[in-house]
């Protein structure tokens, strides 16, 4: 932590420097956003809610960027006093001070950053660092970035440095180059050419020092472990005319780490993404194979900090209450799957589209595990697998959406989904569970003041709440929810959901909400499931709460 | 030509810089690791009682250690578990004749603890006024019970248990060390071999014992000299299991042979706590 404070220290003296020559600080200007998050909660044995010892939990944090011509300047405060409950292992998160830091310098050929970054190379396979508040994650590099763009349609990526583990740095070091060339811009014969081609390739290693792991059966072996890891990836973006495609091929090196329980196979990554989209239509077919790609700066990292990469999620990201009841986590050490989507608008004034026309939505998702033959344990290859062929299955889902204007004031939405979940995708046992959701969503403008959105869910699951599974999402559950927009400023909503059925809990909440500019205030009352909270197939598992939220955030 | 070479020669590097670990014949990709210490969640040591380590240096040619080893016998015949004894002989000691059991490990404890007359003995390494207090002499030993006594009485800092299993020509150690209180100083642990019932000649007030037993004679050491850390930090309550697996090759009979362990605060050298074992 000293680091840091000297760092920003000298960060501040920099800015100092910088305005006093650049005729003060009015020479540029300083944009900052502003969030804190209280939350009070007390037991509730119903929903397996724990009384807070501290009563009061607190999660704030400000960004502060300055800018002035080329160079910018940012830091970003975070307090964890103590943190909301989910960010776990508390006693980590807990703490207050400068999280994040940097000084860059950028022109039309060379970005410099000094300090913590976020950087991605391509679909984020080998290289995505970036932060999420909600889940509490932040895998930013602390070190050096540069961005160098010889000529237009040519940009070369170097980096290196150590991540963020919560108010320290990881020990491993990450190293990455990346380039990518628009062939649009650089063949000149191709500027106006309804081919539209990118190609890019990178290349990330870590190094991390020696440890003593041992084969469980044989202890006085301990595993040879690579200090260097390599992972490197090539992509192919491409367009013609409605047609898209995009494709990255990604391989790591052995990398033995407590994810796939230090094996020596070599992972590998295929993605790729195929689309078609013209006026009032759209499709787009997604399919990806992920072998044994988890790739952190420390192999001894579980949970969901140190990543160095970040496997792109391919199910459809819900958020109705219901539909993501039961998230998919991606499985970075082996699964494969498809998604198709469709969007369909029947034009206005057909027999099915009326007055308005209407939007038709189509989602299908599977992802399955490996087909894997174990070769050895600890220690060894692991496993071999078969290319094409599928493991067990982890996740399915179908869902079909209509949105019709029904008039001027009313707007409807019906959504139809079948979800097939494999428990063993959040390390549970169990059988498959089959759920069928339904939704209607009625928004009615009342008048240029009033607005009302209703909503109403069932879910249908095979599954049964047992005192020994305590999975609080099984069951059978209706939902009901108003939500109150009274001009541009208040907002009131209240929601219940009730298992009716084989399931446990009655989770109502109530919430009350403020806008004003870039302001937004909000309290709420209720209570809150555990389950697991996923953003782009990463989770953070959330433990049931029961009492007050208060929520205030502001950027200027 | 230029702009290219240098992220040419930059990819290179980054792809030299990716290590390619081959496998043994078995498909293993391990290598031997020595004698390390695997470290677990460990569970309650039953005894928190504080039990006295006495490393007494002798040596064949040491005519009064046979009184030395009557006294600390009939001690330990009183005291039973609550005392551990360590028999080191003097790297200045050369056999008589046979078996020669002097150890590099305690050559080097001997000189650090300034240890020249034998028999001399130390009761938990203990340091008074920057001296090391020792016990030199037989008569000297035959007294050091009182003191053994109070080390009883007082509270222990830790506890430590140590089990020891035979398999073939490896012996499987576990032990556990359980904070009694909080720690902020290096915790470290010591384990080495001691051995009973070996039989060369000793010099005695009288003549020449050539079938002399001796007892509890350092075997070797088995972690590093001063132990290995067990941590530097921790609250009370804290159970830190260890496990390694050896072969005590340093030993006549396996069957005659204890395991010792022993906590000391690494800044000091004291003795904190100790256990023994015999190997099942």
């Amino acid at each position: 932590m000293k680091v840091i404070y000297r760092l920003a220290a000298l960060l501040l003296l920099v800015v100092a420097g910088f305005t006093a020559r650049a005729q003060g600080i009015a020479g540029g200007h300083i944009t900052g956003s502003f969030q804190t998050d209280l939350q009070m909660s007390h037991a509730d044995s119903v929903i397996g809610a724990q009384d807070v010892d501290e009563k009061l939990l607190l999660n704030a944090r400000a960004d502060i960027l300055y800018q002035n011509g080329n160079f910018s300047a940012g830091l970003r405060f975070e307090a964890y006093q103590n943190p909301l409950l989910g960010f776990e292992p508390k006693n980590l998160y807990k703490g207050q001070g400068l999280a994040n830091y940097f000084l860059s310098y950028s022109t039309d050929k060379l970005t410099v950053t000094a300090g913590n970054f976020y950087e991605q190379f391509g679909s984020g396979m080998i290289l995505r660092t970036y932060e999420d508040r909600y889940l509490g994650l932040d895998n930013s590099l602390l070190g050096v970035n540069v961005a160098f763009r010889p000529v237009n349609g040519v940009t070369i990526k170097a980096l290196a440095g150590k991540q963020r583990y919560y108010w320290n740095y990881a020990d491993g070091i990450v190293r990455g180059l990346d380039g990518e060339v628009n062939l649009n811009s650089v063949v000149k014969s191709m500027a106006d050419s309804k081919l539209r081609l990118t190609f890019g390739a990178g290349f990330v290693s870590k190094y991390e020092g020696d440890e003593t792991i041992f084969q469980p059966e044989n202890p006085e072996y301990k595993l040879n472990l690579p200090h260097n890891v390599g992972a490197g990836a090539a992509r192919l973006d491409m367009s013609y005319g409605n047609w898209t495609l995009q494709t990255e091929y990604a391989r790591k090196g052995q990398d033995p780490s407590a994810d796939n329980d230090y094996i020596y196979r070599e992972g590998e990554a295929l993605m790729v993404s195929a689309g078609y989209s013209q006026s009032g239509f759209s499709a787009q077919v997604q399919a990806k194979r992920v072998d044994n790609m988890s790739f952190r700066s420390v192999r001894s990292q579980s949970g969901q900090m140190l990543y160095i990469n970040y496997i792109p999620a391919i199910t459809k990201q819900h958020t109705y209450a219901f539909l993501s009841l039961y998230p998919y986590a991606t499985q970075t050490t082996g699964e494969m799957g498809m998604q198709a989507d469709v969007i369909y608008s029947i034009p206005k004034g057909s027999l099915f589209g009326g007055k308005y026309g209407t939007d038709l939505s189509f989602n299908c998702a599977v992802i399955t595990g490996l087909d894997t033959t174990q070769v050895g344990g600890r220690g060894t290859e692991g496993y071999t697998s078969k290319w094409l062929s599928t493991g067990d299955l982890y996740y399915g889902d179908f869902s079909v959406e209509v949105a019709k204007k029904l008039n001027s004031k009313l707007k409807l939405t019906a959504t139809y989904a079948y979800q097939v979940f494999n428990p063993v995708v959040e390390g549970h046992a169990g059988s498959l569970h089959h759920n069928n959701v339904l939704i209607a969503d009625l928004t009615w403008k009342v008048n240029k003041q009033h607005r009302l959105r209703f909503e109403a869910e069932w879910l249908g699951s095979d599954s049964r709440y047992t005192a020994t599974s305590a999975d609080r999402r099984a069951g059978d559950w209706v939902m009901g929810l108003v939500e109150w927009n009274i001009g541009r400023h208040w907002f009131v909503s209240a929601s219940d959901q009730y298992a009716y059925n084989d399931g446990i809990g009655n989770y109502y909440n109530l919430s009350v909400g403020y806008n004003h500019q870039a302001t937004r205030v909000t309290v709420g009352y209720g209570k809150q499931r555990e389950g697991l909270l996923c953003i782009g197939g990463v989770c953070r598992q959330v433990p049931a709460s029961n009492g007050l939220t208060f929520s205030l955030t502001t950027s200027f | 030509m230029k702009r290219i070479a240098i992220p040419i020669f930059a990819l290179a590097l980054m792809f030299a810089s990716c290590d390619k670990i081959e496998p043994d014949a078995n498909g293993n990709y391990t290598v031997y690791a020595g004698p390390e210490i695997m470290w677990s969640e460990g569970s309650a040591v039953a005894d928190h009682g504080h039990n006295a380590l006495v490393e007494k240096y002798t040596g064949p040619r040491c005519s009064n250690c046979p009184n030395a080893d009557a006294a600390l016998d009939a001690i330990h015949e009183s005291l039973g578990s609550r005392l551990v004894v360590m028999s080191i002989t003097h790297y200045q000691e050369e056999p008589l004749a046979g078996l020669d059991t002097r150890t590099d490990d305690g050559g080097e404890w001997a000189r650090y603890f300034g240890v020249s007359y034998r028999p001399t003995a130390m009761l938990n390494r203990t340091n008074v006024n920057g001296q090391w207090d020792l016990f030199v002499g037989a008569p000297a030993i035959s007294g050091i019970g009182s003191s053994i006594n109070a080390v009883g009485s007082e509270q222990a800092k830790v506890a430590i248990d140590v089990t020891a299993t035979q398999t073939g020509d490896s012996t499987d150690i576990t032990f556990n060390v359980e904070l009694l209180a909080d720690v902020d100083y290096p915790l470290n642990i010591t384990l080495a071999v001691t051995e009973d019932s070996l039989k060369y000649p000793q010099l005695t007030p009288t003549g020449t014992d050539p079938e002399y037993s001796h007892n509890h004679i350092l075997r070797e050491v088995i972690t590093d000299l001063w132990g290995v850390e067990v941590t530097s930090s921790a609250s009370a309550g804290k159970i830190y299991q260890g496990r390694i697996k050896v072969a005590l090759k340093s030993v006549e009979d396996v069957k005659n042979a204890h395991i010792v362990a022993f906590a000391t605060d690494a800044a000091t050298r004291q003795v904190l706590n100790c256990a023994q074992c015999e190997v099942e």
